[in-house]
C-alpha cells in the first residue's frame, strides 16, 4: 500500500508511544538502579574528554543504506574532518574498516540482545534468540555466529580504549560490563521518557535515582535519534551529517527481515505485510518500505529537526528521512561545508 | 445524539442495518488490534519544545548547590 506522508493516524502514533513508556520505562529505571554503582561521568563531560571535537559532526545509524550506499568506506576518507558519533548496531560495521568513532550510543533497555553489538562474552549463556539471524542492521551478524561474536570481542576490546560510550541508565547492565571491559569510559544520560512535571513521571524518578546529577536527554525513541539529539544538545555542533537512517527498507524486503516483525510474527505472514507501507522518496525516486514505528520515528526527526538550533544533513543517500529542514546531501559535500 | 430524539417523526421507519462485517474482515481488524497493541519504539520520550536535554528545574539546580 502506497500512502500519503501524513496518513498514520494520530490514535496510532498515541497507541505506540505509549506501549512504549509502558514497556520500555520500567525496565529504563530498573537498569538505571543496577548501572548506579558506575556513574561517574555524565554527557555533559564529553566534550571535555574529546581529544579533538570537530565542528561538524556525523550520526552513523544502522539502516540498510550503510552498506548499501558504502557509507563505511566513505567516511574512513572523510574521517580527520568530523567527529564520529555511532549507534551501538554500527560499531562493528565501523570497526571491521578500521573506522573507530569518537563516540557510541546505546539506550536500548533489552537484557541480552544489545550487548552482541559489543561482542558478548557470554553468548553461551543466553536464551535461543533468531534476532540476529533475520535483522537487517548488520548482516555480517546473521551467519556463523559465534565466530562473528568472538571477531566483535577481539575488534571492541582493541579499539575499546580509543571510544567514549555514551550510555543511557536505560541500557541493560550487560552492556555497560562489556563497555568497561573494553577499556570505553562511560558518559551517562538520562532518557527524557515523559513530562518531568507531572506527577509520578518516570523522568522525575530516575532523574532522582542518579541523584540529579545527570542531565535527561530526548532520545526519539530510538538509538539514530539520540545521537543526533547528542551531536548538537551536548555537542553543541551546528552542522550535523546522519548516514544510515533509512527509517525504512528497500521495497522487497521480506516482512521476516524488518525490526517490526518481533510484534507481528504471531500473525499469518499476508497479514503481518499488510501493515508495512510504501512510501516514495522524492529525492531519489525509489520505493521504501516503513512500519508504523519507523513512521513514528520519521515524524519526530522532522518535528525535532525544525526545533534543534543545527542543521541537519540527511547523507543516507536512501529511505524516508526527507523533507520539512532536512537537506538531503552526500557525505563528501557535507564534509567540504565551512562552518563559518 | 439524544437531542435530536423525538424532535422529528420520519415518515418512514429504518431498520437497523442488517448488513455483518465479512469474517476475513473481523479477522483482518483482530489482527491488526493484535500488532497494535505490542507496537513500540526502543525507548520512550518526550519533546517539549526546545528541550533536547533537561538538567532539573530551578529548585533542583539550588538543592544541588545548597552546602549539605
Amino acid at each position: 500500500m502506497t500512502i500519503r506522508l501524513d496518513a498514520l493516524p494520530e490514535e496510532v502514533k498515541d497507541i505506540i508511544a505509549k506501549n512504549t513508556l509502558k514497556a520500555r520505562a520500567p525496565l529504563g529505571i530498573e537498569n538505571a538502579r543496577m548501572n548506579l554503582p558506575h556513574k561517574k561521568q555524565s554527557v555533559l563531560d564529553l566534550p571535555a574528554a574529546l581529544p579533538q571535537l570537530r565542528d561538524k559532526v556525523v550520526v552513523v545509524a544502522s539502516g540498510p543504506s550503510l552498506k548499501r550506499q558504502n557509507i563505511v568506506p566513505r567516511l574512513k576518507k572523510i574521517r580527520e574532518k568530523v567527529t564520529l558519533v555511532c549507534c551501538d548496531g554500527t560499531l562493528a560495521a565501523c570497526l571491521r574498516e578500521e573506522v573507530v568513532p569518537d563516540i557510541i550510543l546505546s539506550l536500548d533497555p533489552h537484557p541480552y540482545r544489545i550487548v552482541r553489538w559489543l561482542g558478548d562474552t557470554k553468548f553461551d549463556e543466553r536464551p535461543k534468540d533468531d534476532y540476529f539471524q533475520r535483522q537487517d542492521l548488520d548482516t555480517h551478524f546473521r551467519d556463523n555466529e559465534r565466530a562473528r561474536n568472538q571477531e566483535v570481542i577481539e575488534m571492541v576490546n582493541r579499539y575499546g580504549k580509543k571510544i567514549c560510550a555514551a550510555l543511557s541508565t536505560s541500557v541493560s547492565p550487560e552492556v555497560t560490563r562489556r563497555c568497561l571491559e573494553s577499556g570505553m569510559q562511560i558518559y551517562w544520560w538520562n532518557p527524557l521518557y515523559d513530562d518531568w512535571s507531572q506527577p509520578g513521571s518516570y523522568t522525575r524518578q530516575v532523574f532522582e535515582l542518579t541523584r540529579k546529577e545527570v542531565p535527561c536527554m530526548t532520545g526519539l525513541g530510538h538509538g539514530g535519534g539520540a545521537a543526533w539529539v547528542l551531536a548538537h544538545a551536548v555537542l553543541q555542533s551546528k552542522l550535523v551529517a546522519i548516514v544510515g537512517m533509512d527509517l525504512g527498507y528497500p521495497d522487497g524486503t521480506s516482512v521476516v527481515n524488518t525490526q517490526y516483525y518481533e510484534f507481528v510474527r504471531d500473525l499469518p505472514m499476508e497479514q503481518a505485510e499488510r501493515f508495512l507501507l510504501r512510501i516514495e522518496n522524492p529525492q531519489n525516486g525509489a520505493m521504501y518500505l516503513t512500519d508504523p514505528v519507523y513512521y513514528w520515528y520519521r515524524e519526530s526527526m522532522i518535528d525535532a529537526v525544525q526545533r534543534a538550533d543545527c542543521t541537519t544533513y540527511n547523507c543516507s543517500g536512501e529511505g524516508i528521512l526527507f523533507g520539512n529542514g532536512v537537506i538531503w546531501d552526500t557525505l563528501e559535500n557535507f564534509a567540504d561545508k565551512s562552518t563559518v | 445524539m439524544s437531542f435530536l430524539k423525538g424532535n422529528y417523526k420520519l415518515a418512514q421507519e429504518v431498520a437497523p442495518s442488517q448488513e455483518e462485517i465479512p469474517a476475513d474482515k473481523l479477522l483482518e481488524q483482530e489482527y491488526y488490534k493484535t500488532a497494535l497493541s505490542k507496537l513500540g519504539g526502543s525507548i520512550a520520550f518526550i519533546m517539549k519544545e526546545k528541550t533536547f536535554l533537561w538538567k532539573g528545574d530551578e529548585e533542583d539546580a539550588a538543592a544541588k548547590d545548597a552546602p549539605s
